[in-house]
């Protein structure tokens, strides 16, 4: 069954809608009767604590988990009966933790984005070829395409892992905390990036664990708290103080950016403390 | 940006690199293999080898010990290093472990106690019938390894496993033996891994799954170049990873299995030969499997060479000689990891 709110709410066309879901390992239950719905063309956000089940219903969103009750549907076609390779010509993974194999290089790792569209009659078409370079145009890495993997740095190899999965010319992409392990500068470039993206007409749905960040470039916030969905919306409607509390246990006040007037999250010091470290100033 | 991206120079030249190191393998298998063919305990001159290649004349004694003992010696070292190395490519890929080999995760003893086992206790056995319990037998010991590794997939714990597992199927063997001593005398020589002119009956059993696994090994190209950036990565990429893991692992069973009841149980071909492709090719696995084969077959030979003439006119055996180079490597590789 469809939420049917969420359609009437949103007005969009919902390419991935979740029903019902209920997802584990072994015999623990990650996510229970979970039933969410994504619009096109947006970008939405992830949010919640360590293991309340982003990264799981990411995972199961891509079909690489399977449920244990419940479904995903990709386009009006439920996951399950779709193979590998049509969800991956569907949507695009880019892992939490990307690797970088031994003696690989960046237009090797790009063009293996091609894998979907490929089989072994039909090896290296002109699609494929324009595929990957506009991958290429769009991050910005032909200056090191011969280099190998291992030599660049975090911010320039997560830009490779994202131009392969843009050669993999999906409509959905599928965002693990993308900017988790960048410094400030290359987090704030690669969210650039991911924004330019989904004005270029992809969807985007990504796990992010910097508040501000999710607040700033996405337009549709989910939070989840114990495996469930807590909250989910607008980013005016979702990104309260109270929201916060139940699903971060933080305690913080919104202010908004006089640049961008963008929501912040800005976590609060208790008063006491507030005062001494202002003596010790 | 008209230079197409994957027909630019750099990558046209780098094929042609590739394409020349083939070249240069071929003829460096073609000098070991003439070596192969002169030296022994008896040394030959290379216009008497090349007499019995073109125009061979029965009654010259020197001439029939070229085409009735070396040749069939030369071809079966060609096609177990190759049939090897190809394995020991599949296993390290698939199990993601550097130090995977057929010998080292007891997949080779495994077969050699099946094999063991069959030719003793069950009656009637046709020689044919080896290779499949010599199949049997592989992937027993495979899959118990599998289990014995748990799903975490350790490197360290895979090895252990097939240690432990080595072990217990040597341990077998050799009870089988002290029961059997007749026995023994007949398969002490083949329990080391060696090489033989009458192998080559042996390979008429098999080389129908030995030709079958090792061009099924190259399909899987396109799967373990994407399984190479990660597991999670490569099934995001559509890559089908239970199938990959199973058909890797009946083609590792097969090529294995196909050698031990050839040639006995050789060990660390599989692990050292991709190592030395690596070198060479880098990451692509059409190219790594290619070089691999040839690779494969040029230890081998080289391999079969040396255990004929280093103690002339006596002979070791070949799988000793192949652990004298092997082991050096497997114990720097394990030095290498633990840094």
């Amino acid at each position: 069954m469809v939420p049917l709110f969420v359609f009437l709410r949103c007005g969009y066309f919902l390419m991935l809608v979740i029903e019902q879901l209920s997802v584990g390992y072994k015999r623990k239950r990650i996510l229970q009767d979970l039933s969410l719905s994504f619009p096109e063309g947006g970008f939405t956000a992830l949010l919640g604590a360590n293991g309340c089940g982003k990264t799981t219903l990411l995972h199961t969103l891509a079909g690489l988990l399977k449920p244990e009750a419940g479904q995903v549907v990709l386009n009006g076609e439920p996951l399950k009966s779709l193979s590998s390779k049509q969800i991956a010509r569907q949507l695009a993974v880019l892992p939490q933790v990307t690797t970088a194999p031994a003696g690989l290089t960046v237009r090797e790792l790009v063009m293996q984005g091609r894998f979907p569209w490929q089989n072994w009659w039909r090896q290296w078409s002109d699609e494929d070829e324009a595929a990957v370079e506009a991958a290429i145009a769009a991050t910005g890495i032909a200056d090191y395409l011969d280099m190998p993997l291992e030599q660049l740095s975090g911010g320039q190899r997560q830009r490779c892992w994202i131009a392969m999965t843009l050669a993999q010319d999906t409509p959905l992409l599928l965002l693990d905390e993308p900017t988790t392990y960048l410094d400030i500068s290359h987090q704030v470039e690669l969210m650039n990036l991911i924004a330019s993206l989904r004005l270029k007409g992809k969807t985007i749905i990504a796990v992010l664990h910097d508040l501000n960040q999710a607040a700033t470039y996405a337009d549709h916030l989910v939070m989840m708290k114990g495996g469930n969905v807590y909250a989910q919306g607008d980013v005016d409607q979702v990104f309260t103080p109270q929201n916060l509390k139940a699903v971060f246990d933080l305690d913080a006040h919104i202010i908004s950016d006089p640049h961008s007037g963008n929501p912040i999250a800005v976590p609060l010091l208790e008063s006491h403390l507030c005062s001494d470290l202002k003596q010790v100033g | 940006m008209s230079v197409a991206i994957t027909q630019n120079p750099a990558r046209s030249s780098l094929t042609a690199i590739r394409l020349t190191g083939i070249i240069g393998l071929l003829l460096l298998l073609a000098v070991a293999a003439f070596l192969h063919l002169s030296l022994g305990a008896k040394s030959l001159d290379w216009s008497t080898i090349w007499q019995a290649l073109t125009a061979y004349d029965p009654q010259d004694s020197d001439q029939s010990i070229v085409r009735e003992i070396r040749q069939s010696r030369l071809i079966v070292a060609l096609v177990v290093g190759a049939a090897l190395a190809v394995a020991g490519v599949l296993m390290q890929a698939v199990s993601n472990n550097p130090l995977a080999d057929p010998g080292l995760l007891g997949i080779n003893s495994g077969a050699a106690f099946f094999v063991v086992g069959g030719l003793l206790m069950l009656p009637g056995t046709q020689h044919h019938y080896l290779p499949l319990y010599a199949f049997a037998g592989a992937a027993f010991a495979a899959v118990l390894v599998l289990l014995l590794s748990g799903r975490q997939q350790s490197p360290e714990r895979l090895v252990l496993a097939g240690v432990a597992v080595t072990a217990l199927f040597g341990a077998m063997t050799a009870i089988l033996l002290i029961v059997d001593q007749q026995g023994l005398d007949k398969l002490r020589h083949w329990l080391t891994g060696a090489i033989g002119a009458s192998d080559l009956k042996k390979l008429d059993w098999v080389w129908p799954y030995l030709a079958a696994a090792l061009v099924l090994s190259f399909f899987l190209t396109r799967s373990l170049n994407a399984y190479h950036l990660g597991e999670r990565a490569a099934a995001s990429l559509g890559v089908n990873i239970r199938l990959l893991k199973l058909g890797s692992l009946v083609l590792v069973v097969v090529l294995s299995g196909s050698v031990v009841a050839v040639a006995g149980p050789i060990g660390f071909v599989g692990l050292v030969v991709p190592h030395m492709a690596r070198l060479l090719v880098r990451s692509h696995y059409g190219w790594l499997l290619l070089y691999s084969l040839l690779l494969g077959a040029l230890l081998l030979v080289s391999a079969d060479l040396a255990a004929r003439i280093v103690v002339r006119p006596f002979e070791i055996n070949t799988g000793i000689v192949t652990a004298l180079v092997g082991a050096p490597v497997f114990i720097a590789l394990v030095i290498g990891r633990m840094k």
